[in-house]
């Protein structure tokens, strides 16, 4: 029983370090140019330092900008090409945009995430999902300020290495079936009486002759799946000359 | 009734069945005798045995009919005790004085059977056997091997039916094929469906049946193989010193257990001669059995009793080849314990490897 709590808990530690081991740690300088541009006014001043301090030092870390940009207009542009020419201008080569297009029209309003350079790679198709899925309930409230919040915290969070939530549950009940097909399989010694099936030992040697042997097609069935989509990278597209990924919506 | 004790020729005690001799040996002044030597014997002694023991059973009028049916008393050649048996036992030892005696009425006439595989292994070996049977099993109660008390060893002739019989067969399977490829988009899976078509003869010799409804089928069929290449014509002494019983469950009912154990080998048989597919599924199956003989035999084996937290416990050991079987209980608290630890192992490793999977 104290072997059993002692291995267990060295289990433990052993998953604790994996997950602090992946983190990496890389600092580099980005550019000058304002990353929270709220055109649309969207923020208080308080706001808009603590949202800038924030996107700032994750984005460090990561070497890429974090950028919000606010707009009230789209200025007859498409929420895509808006967000793609937002981040041209001035950040650094790397860089994850949020676009929020407040027109006043609830259930119209634009919102768009535009990737460039080793964002577009960092951030692949089911991320930006996921990343849509957690932003769109502020957005939909009418909370801008938490919108970009999040969004900045999760964007870092999905380009750092990480496994979805229902991972571990997961791994918790693979573990468990294969555990009980080993006791399973070691208590089966336990038990040797049972009937037997067949009498292969009676058979006389060399008494067996096949008389007839007949393999005789019938028809074929095919069926076809589509094939899983590449896990690297988000699909890209191209504004101005240069690439792009990303994905956006209304709400 | 008569009842049978081979008494020594030297010494007049009573002497039983060798099994590491394999011969007749007196356990009072050490003479060995040659089974063979003993036929004539046994022949002389039969006569001798139609002696005019009229005695009844029935004295007592309390038992009920079918008690009175079920139940036999004989008088003990050596000391004059009762024996009382029930109407299947054939061989037992007498209770007062551990003589060994043989119920030759039970044995007379049509149950006489074919053919004997003699003990070749003695009561020692059986404990040694459950000794050995209880070893090595991991989810064993620890408490089990100490606690756990022998109630009881005893060797038995099981009666046996053995069928001989060959099998015509008649076979259909379905069986597939399935090839895979992928183009940019999609990954194909055909699936190509056959009819397969078998028929052939195949034979079996001794396929044995448990004839005694005391003794569990399963636990009967469980200690088999026996190896037939050393039954011997039947005598009665060999009997002398284990117990033996009579059938109670005739041919004709063992049968079908038989024909379906000879059914389930030839399908599996003419299964094995297809080749070259993914799946094989038997869909028509034809067996006919001819030339069918039976035989009845008496196969050695060792029962062993024992109680465990008020719970009986049966084992039995081949007395032949030395198989030990019995079921054993589990420990249900180090079941779960392990069952927990084998989960975090491989909780961890299967999460550590998403992580890998991750990261590369």
């Amino acid at each position: 029983m104290k072997t059993t709590k002692r291995v267990c808990s060295l289990l433990f530690v052993i998953a604790l370090m994996l997950t602090v081991v992946i983190i990496p740690a890389s600092a580099a300088p980005t550019s000058d140019g304002r990353i929270i541009v709220d055109n649309a006014d969207m923020f208080t001043d308080a706001q808009e330092a603590e949202l800038e301090s924030l996107a700032k030092e994750l984005g460090e870390k990561q070497n890429c900008d974090i950028i919000v940009y606010t707009t009230t207009s789209l200025d007859g542009y498409s929420a895509q090409t808006y967000a793609d020419y937002c981040h041209i201008s001035g950040y650094n080569d790397n860089s994850v945009l949020l676009l929020i297009c407040d027109n006043g029209e609830p259930g119209n309003r634009d919102y768009h995430i535009s990737t460039h350079g080793d964002c577009i790679n960092k951030l692949n198709d089911s991320e930006l999902e996921d990343l849509k899925d957690d932003i769109l309930p502020y957005l939909k409230s009418g909370d801008y300020y938490g919108a970009s919040k999040e969004f900045i915290n999760k964007s870092v969070e999905y380009m750092n290495p990480h496994l979805k939530w229902y991972m571990l549950p997961l791994a918790i009940l693979i573990g468990f079936a294969i555990a009980m097909l080993i006791m399973s399989a070691i208590r089966k010694k336990l038990k040797t009486v049972e009937m037997q099936h067949g009498a292969r030992e009676y058979v006389r040697a060399g008494s067996m002759n096949v008389t007839a042997a007949r393999d005789t097609f019938l028809f074929t069935t095919v069926t076809k799946t589509a094939k899983p989509k590449n896990n690297s990278g988000s699909s890209t597209h191209s504004t101005g000359g240069s690439s792009f990924g990303g994905s956006g919506g209304k709400f | 009734m008569a009842l049978h004790e081979y008494k020594c020729p030297c010494c007049g005690g009573a002497i039983a069945f060798d099994s590491t001799l394999q011969k007749m040996k007196c356990p009072y002044c050490d003479t060995e005798f040659e089974m063979e030597s003993l036929r004539g014997y046994d022949a002389d002694l039969k006569q001798e045995g139609s002696d005019n023991l009229d005695w009844h059973t029935d004295a007592g009028s309390q038992w009920t009919e079918h008690e009175e049916n079920a139940l036999r008393s004989y008088i003990c050649n050596s000391c004059g005790g009762e024996i009382i048996c029930d109407e299947n036992t054939a061989a037992t030892s007498c209770p007062f004085c551990d003589n060994p005696v043989v119920m030759m009425h039970q044995l007379k006439g049509s149950l006489k059977p074919d053919y004997v595989i003699p003990f070749k292994l003695d009561k020692k070996a059986a404990v040694e056997g459950l000794k050995k049977h209880l070893t090595g099993k991991f989810l064993l109660p620890k408490i089990f091997k100490d606690e756990n008390h022998l109630d009881e060893v005893k060797g038995v002739y099981v009666p046996f039916w053995l069928f001989d019989a060959d099998a015509d067969a008649d076979l259909r399977y379905r069986a597939t094929r399935v090839r895979t490829w992928s183009d940019s988009n999609y990954n194909y899976t055909e699936t190509s469906h056959f009819s397969i078509y078998r028929a052939g003869g195949i034979a079996y010799d001794h396929v044995p049946v448990d004839g005694s409804t005391r003794m569990p089928d399963d636990l009967m069929e469980s200690v088999e193989p026996f190896n037939f290449g050393e039954a011997v014509d039947f005598q009665t002494a060999y009997l002398a010193g284990y117990l033996a019983d009579k059938y109670d469950v005739d041919a004709d009912q063992s049968v079908a257990r038989a024909n379906e154990r000879v059914k389930e080998s030839t399908v599996d048989a003419f299964r094995e001669t297809i080749k070259g597919y993914a799946t094989v599924t038997p869909e028509a199956t034809n067996v006919r059995l001819h030339n069918g003989k039976t035989k009845y035999a008496l196969y050695p084996v060792w029962l062993l009793n024992t109680t465990y937290k008020d719970e009986k416990y049966t084992f039995a050991m081949n007395g032949q080849t030395g198989k030990f079987v019995g079921n054993l209980p589990t420990d249900w608290g180090k079941f779960w314990r392990f069952g927990a630890l084998f989960t975090v192992i491989a909780s961890a490793l299967i999460y550590g490897g998403m992580w890998l999977w991750q990261l590369l």
